[in-house]
């Protein structure tokens, strides 16, 4: 099962590098800020696929789901 | 002499009645819907033109049929649509109405709401037509909403005006160097010459359905749209939230059974990276183009097993000029060159190649790149006419020019006649296809209290052809995160030219002999911490 803190550190290495991070809330629009672009949210959904074995429908994936930690969450929690 | 677009399109209703248009979602509607709602949205803005003057109408929603309902509405009576990038900050916005002195809008409810919360700063008094079910709540002192019921009602039977070819059809807008974007003004016969070159050269029929990918405000739309309006064939516009999911796209091109295919290289980049085993090859699409970046080979090669049946084009131009150069991929991938050439110029583009003094020797085999096309637009809105800036003067005979557009684009010609792109005289990049004036980022990142100096270059990226990197500096003990920077751009700039890092700098960036920031030193600055943090992740 992932948590919201799962999400959050994958943001961290995988999108924000090394600098202050401190900003990073649960509610921050990554869309809006080009932090996850559509590279970005396709490389998340494949990790989570294979690290979490969620499944989901990606062929009707709307990417505005991808908009914050928060949405990703309540997103994926059930899948 | 050329059907004019709206002609052309009444034409082409009558002949496919109840052939579907336009379609998305699994819904559609036909030629006799587009051409009868269209009349009306026409019959209404000639009032509205006749009362108030305007020429020019903003269009600001998702792509929908109401969307192409309108901008062909708009176009049957005469005027000038503005598409508005749905994703743009408010401010940019603000800017294009201001400029333009639009009026009146046509909108969805988002763009309703975003037009409102414009409208609580600036005070503009704006019509807005509200192209979906709106939130009645939603109101403003200056603004006028107008349900389009009003529209409904109107009698189509209001004689259409005939438009001359050089009146505007459509302002689009990009970047510009001083932060205000330049809206490039096109022409009814600009449009149709295009669209007659395309049903040509891809030999389109009413049996051809059109992938319709990029917004509208993006001049790859002109394709999706107008050809196959004006040929009698179907378009399928793609939703914004799912454009960019290859796996959706797959589909949609599988179950509309898509035949040609128009988006921007990296849209096909994630389909050769993320297609999955099982996907079936896409063996209806008969063309694949695209245009705005260089494509990666690698990738190019990928996708082509994908589209088994398909042609493969890379084609070149500009929104000011549309399509000006066109390579027709090798189907032998052995033969495909390890960089795409931009090919050879298409029918009726007549060209110079500029040297470094500006000449043009027909001799040259290098240098800038300027063109002459019937499709080359009608100059910039409100820009000063044959700006030297933009356009080459081509003495003919003694004081008598003809003017060429500078595309700015360094090229090569090879032995075999073929061009090649070989570097920008400015410091413009193309990612994703749109083109971004890094300079224009710096100004922008320059207005933030905490930069002193900001350098903005691109690195080359695997996936998306360029990425765009900020090198900023700041007072010592300045705090300054990432997600700051990027909060502050993305209020001031479109997404995509969100810098991907920043790397900061506490102390003053050196200085050239001529005093300027020397650039070179923070690129290399830049790429040996680069280097550094790859070393120490392989450890």
């Amino acid at each position: 099962m992932i948590t919201k803190n799962d999400i959050r550190q994958y943001i961290k290495k995988e999108l924000l590098g090394e600098n202050d991070t401190s900003d990073l809330t649960d509610e921050l629009d990554l869309i809006a800020l080009n932090i996850m672009d559509s590279l970005a949210v396709l490389k998340f959904v494949t990790f989570l696929e294979d690290q979490y074995q969620i499944s989901l429908d990606i062929e009707e994936l709307d990417f505005d789901v991808f908009t914050s930690i928060n949405s990703i969450y309540n997103y994926i929690k059930d899948k | 002499m050329i059907a004019n677009i709206t002609q052309q399109i009444k034409k082409i209703s009558s002949l496919y009645t109840q052939k579907e248009a336009v379609r998305i979602n699994g819904k559609g509607i036909t030629y006799t819907e587009l051409n009868s709602r269209s009349e009306k949205t026409a019959a209404y803005l000639l009032c509205t033109m006749k009362e108030s003057g305007e020429s020019l109408f903003g269009v600001y929603c998702e792509k929908s049929l109401e969307a192409v309902t309108v901008i062909i509405g708009i176009l049957k009576a005469g005027a000038s649509y503005v598409p508005i990038d749905y994703t743009s900050p408010l401010e940019r916005i603000k800017n294009i109405i201001t400029v333009c002195n639009i009026k009146t809008f046509f909108a969805d409810s988002a763009g309703l709401n975003n037009l409102l919360e414009i409208n609580k700063e600036a005070g503009l008094p704006l019509n807005i037509i509200v192209i979906d079910n709106p939130d009645q709540g939603a109101h403003s002192e200056n603004i006028n909403i107008i349900l389009n019921d009003k529209i409904e009602e109107k009698e189509s039977f209001t004689p259409l005006p005939t438009i001359s070819e050089n009146a505007i059809a459509a302002i689009l807008f990009t970047s510009g160097s001083t932060g205000t974007p330049k809206g490039v003004m096109l022409t009814y016969g600009n449009i149709m010459a295009f669209v007659l070159w395309v049903i040509k050269f891809f030999k389109i029929s009413e049996h051809d359905i059109f992938l319709n990918h990029s917004p509208f405000h993006f001049d790859l739309s002109l394709l999706d749209l107008f050809v196959p309006l004006l040929s009698g064939g179907t378009t399928i516009l793609v939703p914004v939230k799912k454009s960019q999911n290859p796996w959706y796209l797959q589909k949609l091109a599988d179950s509309e059974g898509i035949t040609c295919w128009q988006s921007v290289p990296s849209i096909l980049t994630l389909i050769a990276q993320f297609t999955r085993s099982q996907d079936r090859p896409l063996s209806k699409v008969r063309h694949v183009l695209f245009a705005g970046e260089p494509f990666p080979v690698k990738f190019l090669k990928k996708t082509m097993h994908l589209f088994n049946n398909a042609t493969f084009y890379n084609i070149y131009g500009s929104t000011e000029t549309n399509d000006t150069f066109i390579y027709r991929v090798p189907a032998d991938m052995e033969k495909i060159p390890a960089v795409l050439p931009i090919g050879s110029p298409i029918d009726g583009v007549d060209y110079l190649i500029l040297d470094e003094q500006g000449n043009p020797d027909p001799r040259n085999a290098e240098g800038e790149l300027v063109v002459n096309v019937p499709t080359l637009m009608a100059g910039y809105w409100q820009g000063m006419e044959y700006d030297p800036a933009h356009y080459f003067c081509h003495e003919i005979s003694q004081g008598k020019c003809k003017y060429y557009f500078r595309t700015k684009d360094l090229v090569i010609r090879n032995d075999d006649g073929l061009f090649m792109l070989s570097g920008r005289n400015d410091n413009i990049i193309k990612s994703s296809g749109y083109r971004i004036n890094l300079t224009e980022i710096e100004n922008i990142l320059l207005g933030y209290e905490k930069i002193s100096q900001a350098v903005v270059f691109a690195i080359d990226d695997e996936y998306t052809g360029k990425r765009i990197i900020a090198g900023v500096s700041t007072e010592l003990h300045t705090r300054l995160s990432n997600i700051e920077l990027k909060k502050y751009c993305a209020e001031k700039m479109p997404k995509y030219m969100i810098p991907s890092q920043f790397f900061l700098n506490h102390d003053k960036f050196k200085m050239t002999a001529s005093g300027k920031i020397d650039r070179q030193y923070i690129i290399n600055k830049y790429n040996r911490k680069r280097k550094e943090e790859t070393v120490d992740n392989e450890k």
